[in-house]
């Protein structure tokens, strides 16, 4: 199965868990919708070269050093990938032609090393691209101290498959559960690869759920990831909807919405924050999101159904898609919009750590 | 056939281009700085607001050297304005159009505009070639229309082949671009987006960019009164159908999902950030948005529109939406926006006349 970044958001995966790490300054007040760098200079053949220019200096030197728990090391990253592209594309049709190669890099290393410079002591890691089976022989087997397993629907078995049933998906979630995976990872659903499946069709994946007390990390929103042929292009409120009923079938089900809509503030974010306030039932991972989003989550559904995230997937800086969101993927650029939000440094602990181990059910920090 | 503002936004058409009836840049310019002179203080209109003819477009690098370059512009329209939706549909129903070119060409001379793309409206594109393409042959760039004469009154009848002869017919006459009511959509979803690919093929072969209206529009508004209301998801879903299968087609968003940033507009800007094929033309776009599109997809995917239509302000729709198709109103947001003057000129002419394959300016 060639697995798209898009498929791969929108088939279903899962994984597991354990522990980790570091570091100041004044909120910038940042009102832009975006929440990326408002001026942006760069062009399009510049984009390239983002990889060997340092990066900008809110990188190194931003309001995330100031955040207590970076400092006390003890941040918990919800949203993480270690498997992408060797190479990357300078726009969404040579992206999609390296994904299309099926061939993976561990950036394993390049992830510890971020958490380490981040006091991010541990990431709940969702396999994405590789089968499950690859990332617990890697990432998995030889950081045990700093990642947390969650569940993949892509595994060497199911790899190339015209389909997986939520029956099939939940015998794999299952035997993950059972090697340590404490989360079903990030997926845009579990409708299935073509989605033919409906909300209830779900039970048998939802009924392991439930059984386990697991969270489940869902995509939500617009994704630097481009259309391809043959790809219908959704507005916001489809992906909305969809959530919503699977939130409404479920209610006792942990749904945490995964970027809480994601960089685009209107209309992505705001679906997402309509949607939390929706269901008691929701979390808010706060990857890309812009910080009067997170304001909003916190202020919304209170700092213990926000949690911090990231979703890294590579060292690099991305070189396709906007050219002001080369960086979205990086933990320092969410560290920075939880500093810039306007909440206490109470609720920034919460978000940064403290939620998440209480979804994870991991012992207080 | 009562071709409605609406029904122009929805009809394709084309018209084609050659480069070497292609007015030179230079020698426009020299037209417009004779009678621009240096861009002199204005004495402000009692009947206008004060940024309209001392607002900071007046600063604009741009500006100052004649060099914009407008790319969308209608030259057609009602001789007299209704005060409200029913009124203005009224006057469209009339189907009596008046020529507005001298005022058109008079408000390029008094911003610095060099050159507009001009995209037929209401009239047929004939009407067109015989008055507005005709008189300012160095100051418009043609664009294809839909509605000709062979097609008025019959738009519903016109099959994909038809729509493709005339595209091509209009590209032998000069064309350099698809204009707004240019593209063929087909009528009452008679065609898929698959069906139109004949006439899209012709479109790629001759590298032209397609300008489709996109957003909320008070003349839209106006013109459909009584048939129906759609929210703003559905003409982006309705784009990203097109964007998606097209890859290799540029396609640049009229207005950028126009006036409103919410909902349009962000639903027009997060198209954009969806497609590589995707260019933003910003006439009516707030500062916030020129902003987003430039930060996102760059300065050479964005270009300056203002959509002017006629010399008075509008006197139906929001109050205050009426100068909003006036090129100072859109100069003036490029200018607030927060950009380099580089990205303002990129955005005001570079990416225009790279898009149409003018020589730079």
């Amino acid at each position: 199965m060639k697995t798209s970044r898009r498929q791969f958001l929108q088939i279903g995966t899962t994984l597991e868990a354990e522990l980790g790490v570091s570091v100041a300054k004044p909120p910038i007040p940042r009102s832009t919708s975006l929440g990326a760098t408002r001026q942006s200079t760069i062009s399009r053949p510049d984009l390239l070269k983002l990889k060997s220019m340092p990066p900008p200096p809110e990188a190194a030197d931003g309001p995330w050093r100031n955040l207590t728990a970076v400092k006390e090391k003890k941040v918990i990253d919800f949203h993480t990938h270690t498997y992408e592209t060797p190479i990357q594309g300078t726009n969404y049709k040579e992206e999609a032609h390296m994904h299309d190669i099926d061939q993976w890099s561990d950036f394993t290393e390049g992830l510890i090393d971020s958490m380490n410079r981040h006091g991010v002591a541990f990431s709940a890691l969702t396999p994405a691209f590789v089968p499950y089976e690859t990332v617990a022989e890697t990432s998995f087997k030889t950081q045990p101290q700093r990642f947390i397993r969650m569940t993949s629907a892509l595994t060497r078995q199911t790899k190339g498959a015209a389909e997986v049933s939520p029956a099939e998906m939940a015998r794999l979630y299952r035997e993950q559960f059972a090697a340590g995976a404490r989360g079903i990872g990030e997926t845009n659903f579990m409708l299935g690869v073509k989605g033919q499946y409906s909300v209830k069709d779900l039970k048998p994946i939802i009924d392991l759920v439930l059984e386990r007390d697991a969270p489940v990390l869902l995509h939500t929103g617009w994704a630097v990831a481009g259309q391809r042929p043959n790809q219908h292009y959704k507005a916001a409120w489809r992906w909305a909807e969809d959530m919503g009923s699977l939130f409404s079938e479920y209610p006792e089900v942990k749904f945490v919405l995964g970027h809480t809509g994601g960089v685009i503030e209107t209309p992505d974010a705001w679906q997402a924050i309509r949607l939390a306030c929706s269901f008691d039932n929701t979390y808010c991972e706060v990857s890309k999101s812009p910080a009067r989003i997170i304001t909003a989550a916190v202020g919304a559904v209170g700092a213990e159904r926000v949690l911090f995230g990231s979703d890294w997937n590579r060292v690099e800086p991305q070189t396709y898609g906007p050219l002001d969101q080369g960086y979205i993927f990086q933990q320092w650029y969410t560290l920075n919009h939880v500093a810039e939000a306007d909440i206490t440094e109470a609720q920034r602990n919460q978000i940064l750590y403290k939620t998440a181990r209480t979804l994870l059910r991991l012992p207080p920090a | 056939m009562n071709p409605s503002r609406r029904n122009l936004l929805k009809v394709g058409a084309m018209a084609g281009a050659l480069s070497s009836l292609l007015p030179d840049m230079s020698e426009a310019a020299g037209r417009v700085a004779e009678s621009v002179g240096a861009v002199p203080a204005q004495v402000q209109d009692p009947n206008l607001p004060a940024e309209a003819t001392n607002g900071p477009w007046r600063k604009l690098r741009a500006v100052k050297e004649k060099k914009v370059f407008d790319f969308h512009t209608h030259s057609w329209e009602t001789p007299v304005q209704g005060k409200n939706y029913t009124e203005e549909k009224h006057m469209h129903d009339i189907d009596q159009w008046k020529d507005y070119t001298p005022e058109l060409i008079a408000s390029m001379d008094k911003h610095g505009v060099a050159q507009a793309a001009l995209s037929p409206a209401f009239v047929p594109f004939e009407t067109y070639i015989e008055s507005s393409y005709k008189n300012y042959p160095d100051r418009f760039i043609k664009m294809t229309s839909m509605l000709t004469n062979r097609t008025k009154g019959r738009m519903g009848e016109v099959t994909v082949e038809e729509a493709t002869d005339i595209l091509k017919d209009q590209i032998q006459q000069g064309c350099r671009g698809i204009g707004e009511g240019g593209f063929f959509w087909g009528r009452n979803g008679r065609y898929t987006v698959k069906d139109l690919k004949p006439f899209v093929d012709v479109i790629i072969e001759h590298d032209m960019p397609v300008l489709v209206h996109s957003g909320w529009a008070v003349t839209g508004i106006a013109s459909n009164y009584g048939h129906g209301y759609s929210a703003a998801w559905r003409w982006a879903e309705r784009f990203g159908e097109l964007m998606s299968e097209y890859p290799d087609m540029k396609f640049v968003l009229g207005h950028t999902g126009g006036a409103m940033a919410t909902p349009d507009a962000w639903e027009a800007i997060r198209l954009a950030y969806s497609f590589d094929n995707a260019y933003c033309e910003v006439s009516k776009s707030p500062p916030e948005i020129i902003e987003a599109a430039v930060g996102g997809i760059g300065a050479e995917r964005v270009m300056f529109g203002s959509d002017w239509n006629r010399p008075q302000p509008k006197t139906y729709g929001p109050l205050n939406e009426h100068y909003v198709f006036q090129q100072w109103y859109t100069l003036n947001n490029v200018a607030r926006a927060n950009l380099t003057e580089d990205q303002r000129d990129q955005v005001l002419y570079k990416t225009a006349r790279t898009l149409l394959k003018l020589n730079p300016a």
